[in-house]
């Protein structure tokens, strides 16, 4: 017959299969909870990027806006220019070749060029980038 | 906004290689332009990394 150890037995095995199961219940709430909590930190992220992305975009648009009207002042000036340049004053002359080459110089630095060919450039012909 | 920028060009000169007054005015305007071109670019970058920078911290 069953004996009170049996039932003890039975008892130990009932608590540790619920304790097993409460484990297990527990890790997959908590498993759970942790995606959950993974997902709203991504989606905060996302919403953050998408608001810096768009603040970004609205001030790339702004500065195209300004660079259009920026163009259309420019052309403005063009055109003035080319009336007022008919004037005798305008004949003078103001840079000869020597400092035509210097501004070429001044050009090709700000732009990061090799100076090579340009007037000014003392390098030996041994040393032309070219060769 | 990331593209490479203008070059600045090269003065205007005549056939003997020098600058009258006409080109002197000409390559100023042209240079002013590119300058122009070059501050606004500049400018709207500095403003789109102060407020990624700013969102960073």
């Amino acid at each position: 017959m069953i004996g009170k150890s049996h039932l003890a037995m039975a008892a130990a095995l009932a608590a540790c299969t619920a304790g097993i199961g409460g484990f297990f219940f527990g890790n997959s709430v908590g498993h759970a909870q942790e995606q959950a909590a993974q997902k709203r930190a991504d989606d905060a992220r996302e919403a953050e990027r998408k608001k810096l992305q768009g603040q970004i975009d609205a001030m790339s648009e702004a500065a195209q806006t300004k660079e259009y009207a920026r163009q259309g002042n420019v052309r403005e000036i063009y055109n003035e220019t080319q009336k007022v340049i008919e004037k005798p004053v305008y004949r003078n002359l103001c840079v000869d070749a020597d400092g035509v080459s210097l501004l070429d110089r001044a050009a090709a630095t700000a732009n990061s060029e090799d100076l090579w060919g340009i007037a000014g450039d003392t390098r030996p012909i041994a040393d032309s980038p070219a060769q | 906004m990331l593209a490479t920028p203008a070059r600045l060009p090269t003065v205007q000169r005549n056939d003997a290689g020098e600058m009258a007054g006409a080109q002197c005015l000409g390559s100023l305007t042209n240079i002013y332009d590119v300058a122009g071109q070059i501050r606004a670019t500049l400018i709207d970058l500095q403003a789109q990394a102060r407020l990624a920078n700013a969102k960073a911290d």
